[in-house]
């Protein structure tokens, strides 16, 4: 069904029933207004003829013609008479007024005779009607005795009358009657449809008013509110929405105080959150500062005093402080790494990593360790460069390798092997070895978890290996797999991004690195200055130095170096980043300013902080984080001596 | 003696005469009945005929009748068409004799020379009435109307010789149509009319002489009482009483000086 607006209903409610009953009355009262019209006139021209036929009795008698026009005229000078006529009982014209000659009305009188006889007759047209009236004498009874003779020419009439009535006065009065009906009745209508409208639009108004009210409301603008209206229950209504936008207000009030409340409650949390973050970023700067530093110099210190033993003895027991010192170390770099994963202060530096290097160098570092176990380590490479995190990626592998040879039985193999899958590349370490149940499979990445290691032997690491592997591997989006059955070994493998058409000799030729430690004498006499604020490492560093044959200067903060040393030349700089005047890379500018030959210059940091690395990666300077296990130490020493030459 | 009184009409003047003639004949000797013409005559020794509707339908049924307000000219010519003349028969008129007309005409305008009359048939009065006029020097100027002329022009051209017009019974010439017109053209040419009946002088006639019901039905009482004496109807005769009638309206618009009644009633007595 079409819908219809409220007015369009109220005006035809309202004006349909009046428009029916207008019409009905108007028709009604219009056809008898015009019946009694017709009769009115019917009446007034019936008794004009028959005054004249009465009148016209004894002038027809008595042939008295000027008579007979005297009353015709009368007759004709009545309203509406069009014309008259008076013919004599042979049908001949005796007297007439107005156009009554014409062959017309002729016809009409003879016809209207010929049918009529004497009786009186009536005719009509549109405009005209024309009535017969015969002239009967007044009938005057003479005598009650007289015989039927007598009776038979009473009715005979003497004459006749016609009378011609214009309807033309009648006509345009009903026509102005018509006009003036149809008028009022379009006035009544109008009326009626003003008010309708008006009545509508009391309706109307408010419903639209109150529509946009509740778009505003809608909208959000829940201060809206209704004025009352004149109609009762849009009133209620309009109230109704006004109680409505009200309680929303207040409940959207009430909801943002609980908002407010909780954002600030949230915001209280987040800064103890911070806060927490914080001392605990502030804790591992410590410690990775403050705890290294003894470690460092007790790594060197230990060096020191295994070079200058001299019986077997005191060396073996020399070795185990140095293992112990070593298994400490390690334990410190873990937790710390683990640590730092955690707080998410990690941030990986993503740049192409030549994998081979990488992996020659591993195999290099692992060969002693495999040697010993009676494990065949292979390597196979297939000169892939990857997008990762070198110093990460290497972790990851390193703690993976360490692994395999940990759990390989003697006589055993590890396997590290790269594998193109499409546009990445996979890295697999696979052994032989005792294998992970697959119920523990999942466990074997949580910290400190160590299958077959229930007497958590020291020897036998930590359990901290996987734990950071999976951190990194995350951290580094190389997802990481692991395929394993009991005694049949484990494969762990991660998957990386390839880079194709980089050219990969950017990678750092090991092979003079790795060729080089043997050389011993190389360090003799060589001059070293070590600037660090701790006299403890400045001390143990001068040790380590001196007993490999250096010539070692001290100094305590930079301008100690410009006070003593600024004409000195040196052949090595070990420098602490951190310095209580500066830090050591204001003194690598510095020296490479006043030198023509710089000198090689090892920073050594207990931060790890990335600003720190991309600095000294800018400047081309190599970086050492504490503690710093002597052989370590002397390798980079030699490459670099190696390199200056 | 059984009467049965055939009425032409039940009503008007044929009713009062046969309520005066029933008043009349009171005693034992009559048994009245009275029917309407329509109606079974029956079984009687004489019958009374009211108006010329009952007379014909009597006559033609050979019954001893007396006839009463019938016209002298009807009453002759249905006595006239009857086969038998031995059935008892009589009348009487409803016309009043000659005599007594003219004798009213000069009581009333004694100063009247020239009377007019009009007529469509030949009435067989006009010789004696031609006759009286003349012995009182009175002229008669006496028309018959015809067809090339019509009643107005005859009308006008007798009124114009006249100073009174002298009506005799013609029913084409005196009707109920054409007395009105007839009454004003005489009007307006300031000529009195003589009727012959109360009607007459109702509708604007001077005056007339004539006999009312009750009088007919004395006169008819005493014929049926000779008629059960002797047996015998006494011949057809004009009535014995009259009584005469002035329109002073009439007589006041004409100008004209007339004698009450009585003295005209009694003037018209006296004349043999």
């Amino acid at each position: 069904m079409k819908q219809h607006g409220i007015e369009r209903q109220t005006l035809a409610v309202a004006v349909i029933p009046i428009l029916i009953l207008a019409l009905l009355l108007e028709s009604y009262f219009t056809y008898t207004r015009f019946a009694d019209l017709d009769r009115a006139l019917f009446e007034r021209a019936k008794l004009i003829v028959r005054q004249l036929a009465s009148a016209s009795e004894y002038p027809v008698f008595s042939g008295n013609k000027g008579l007979l026009q005297q009353q015709v005229d009368i007759a004709f000078s009545q309203q509406d008479v069009n014309s008259i006529i008076v013919v004599g009982a042979d049908s001949k014209y005796l007297a007439g007024a107005g156009g009554t000659r014409n062959t017309f009305e002729r016809g009409i009188i003879e016809q209207m005779s010929a049918a009529m006889g004497d009786a009186e007759s009536f005719r009509e047209d549109r405009n005209a009607f024309w009535l017969y009236q015969p002239i009967i004498a007044t009938q005057i009874e003479l005598d009650e005795l007289n015989n039927e003779m007598s009776m038979r020419d009473i009715s005979k009439p003497l004459g006749s009358v016609i009378i011609e009535i214009s309807k033309e006065r009648l006509n345009r009065e009903k026509a102005e009657m018509l006009g003036l009906n149809l008028f009022l009745l379009l006035l009544v209508l109008l009326t009626t449809m003003m008010i309708a409208m008006r009545v509508s639009r009391r309706i109307t108004m408010p419903v639209l008013e109150m529509n946009n009210a509740i778009r505003r409301i809608g909208e959000g603008h829940l201060d809206t509110r209704i004025a009352g209206n004149q109609v009762q229950e849009l009133d209620v209504l309009a109230a109704g929405i006004n109680d409505m936008a009200h309680q929303l207000l207040q409940d959207r009030n009430t909801l943002q105080q609980r908002i407010d409340e909780a954002t600030q409650e949230l915001r209280i949390k987040k800064d103890e959150a911070e806060k927490a973050n914080f001392d605990k970023s502030r804790f591992l700067a410590a410690a990775s500062h403050d705890l290294r530093q003894p470690m460092h110099a007790l790594g060197l210190f230990v060096g020191e005093l295994h070079s200058r033993l001299t019986t077997p003895e005191q060396r073996k027991v020399a070795s185990k402080v140095e293992e112990s010192v070593e298994a400490m170390s390690s334990l410190l770099d873990s937790l710390l790494d683990i640590s730092k994963l955690d707080a998410g202060v990690v941030v990986p530096q993503v740049q192409e990593v030549a994998i081979d290097g990488m992996l020659k160098r591993l195999e290099h570092d692992f060969a002693p360790v495999a040697q010993r176990k009676h494990i065949t380590l292979r390597v196979h490479c297939i000169g892939a460069v990857v997008m990762s995190d070198p110093v990460l990626l290497e972790r990851i592998l390193l703690n993976l390798l360490s692994n395999a040879l940990r759990y390989t039985p003697h006589n055993g193999t590890v396997l590290i092997a790269c594998r193109k899958r499409g546009d990445k590349l996979s890295i697999e370490v696979r052994d032989n070895g005792i294998g992970i149940p697959e119920a523990e499979q999942q466990n074997v990445f949580r910290e400190f978890v160590q299958l077959a290691n229930n007497a958590r032997d020291r020897s036998k690491g930590l359990g901290l290996g996987l734990a950071i592997v999976e951190r990194l591997s995350r951290l580094l989006d190389h997802p990481l797999t692991l395929r394993s059955a009991l005694n049949r070994g484990s494969s762990f493998s991660i998957l990386l991004p390839r880079v194709f058409g980089v050219d990969e000799l950017l990678a750092e030729p090991t092979q003079t690195f790795v060729a080089t430690p043997s050389k011993h004498d190389r360090l003799e006499n060589l001059r070293v200055l070590v600037v660090d604020d701790d006299m403890l490492v400045r001390t143990s560093t001068a040790g380590i130095m001196e007993s490999w044959g250096c010539h070692v200067s001290l100094a305590e903060n930079l301008q100690e170096v410009r006070d003593v040393y600024a004409t000195s030349r040196f052949d090595l700089v070990i420098c602490d980043y951190r310095l209580p005047d500066g830090d050591g890379l204001e003194l690598a500018d510095c020296i490479k300013q006043h030198c023509e030959v710089p000198p090689a210059f090892i920073l050594i940091s207990g931060d790890t902080a990335p600003e720190i690395l991309q600095a000294v990666n800018e400047r081309g300077l190599h970086l050492l984080h504490k503690p710093v296990r002597p052989a370590k130490l002397r390798s980079l020493v030699l490459f670099l001596l190696k390199k200056r030459d | 003696m059984r009467v049965t009184v055939v009425l032409s009409e039940a009503g008007g003047s044929y009713l009062a005469f046969s309520e005066a003639l029933r008043e009349k004949l009171t005693t034992d000797r009559f048994a009245l009945n009275t029917k309407r013409v329509d109606e079974a005559a029956g079984d009687s020794d004489l019958y009374v005929a009211v108006g010329m509707k009952a007379a014909s339908e009597l006559a033609n049924r050979n019954l001893p009748t007396l006839n009463v307000l019938v016209p002298k000219a009807g009453y002759d010519k249905l006595s006239h068409e009857s086969a038998s003349h031995s059935t008892p028969r009589s009348a009487i008129y409803i016309d009043q004799p000659m005599e007594r007309q003219v004798s009213l005409l000069l009581a009333a305008l004694p100063d009247t020379r020239h009377v007019g009359l009009l007529y469509a048939n030949l009435p067989p009065e006009l010789p004696v009435l031609r006759r009286l006029l003349a012995d009182r020097n009175v002229r008669l100027h006496d028309r018959q109307i015809d067809q090339a002329h019509s009643l107005n022009d005859t009308l006008e051209s007798v009124l114009g010789e006249s100073e009174v017009l002298f009506v005799l019974p013609d029913a084409e010439i005196y009707n109920t149509g054409t007395i009105r017109n007839i009454l004003l053209t005489a009007y307006r040419k300031q000529v009195p009319l003589i009727g012959i009946s109360q009607a007459y002088v109702k509708a604007g006639a001077l005056c007339a002489i004539f006999s009312t019901p009750e009088q007919a039905a004395n006169q008819a009482a005493a014929m049926i009482q000779r008629y059960a004496e002797s047996g015998r109807l006494p011949a057809a005769q004009y009535p014995a009483d009259f009584e005469v009638l002035v329109n002073t309206q009439v007589a006041r618009s004409l100008d004209l000086r007339i004698e009450d009644t009585d003295k005209l009633r009694a003037e018209i007595r006296r004349v043999p």
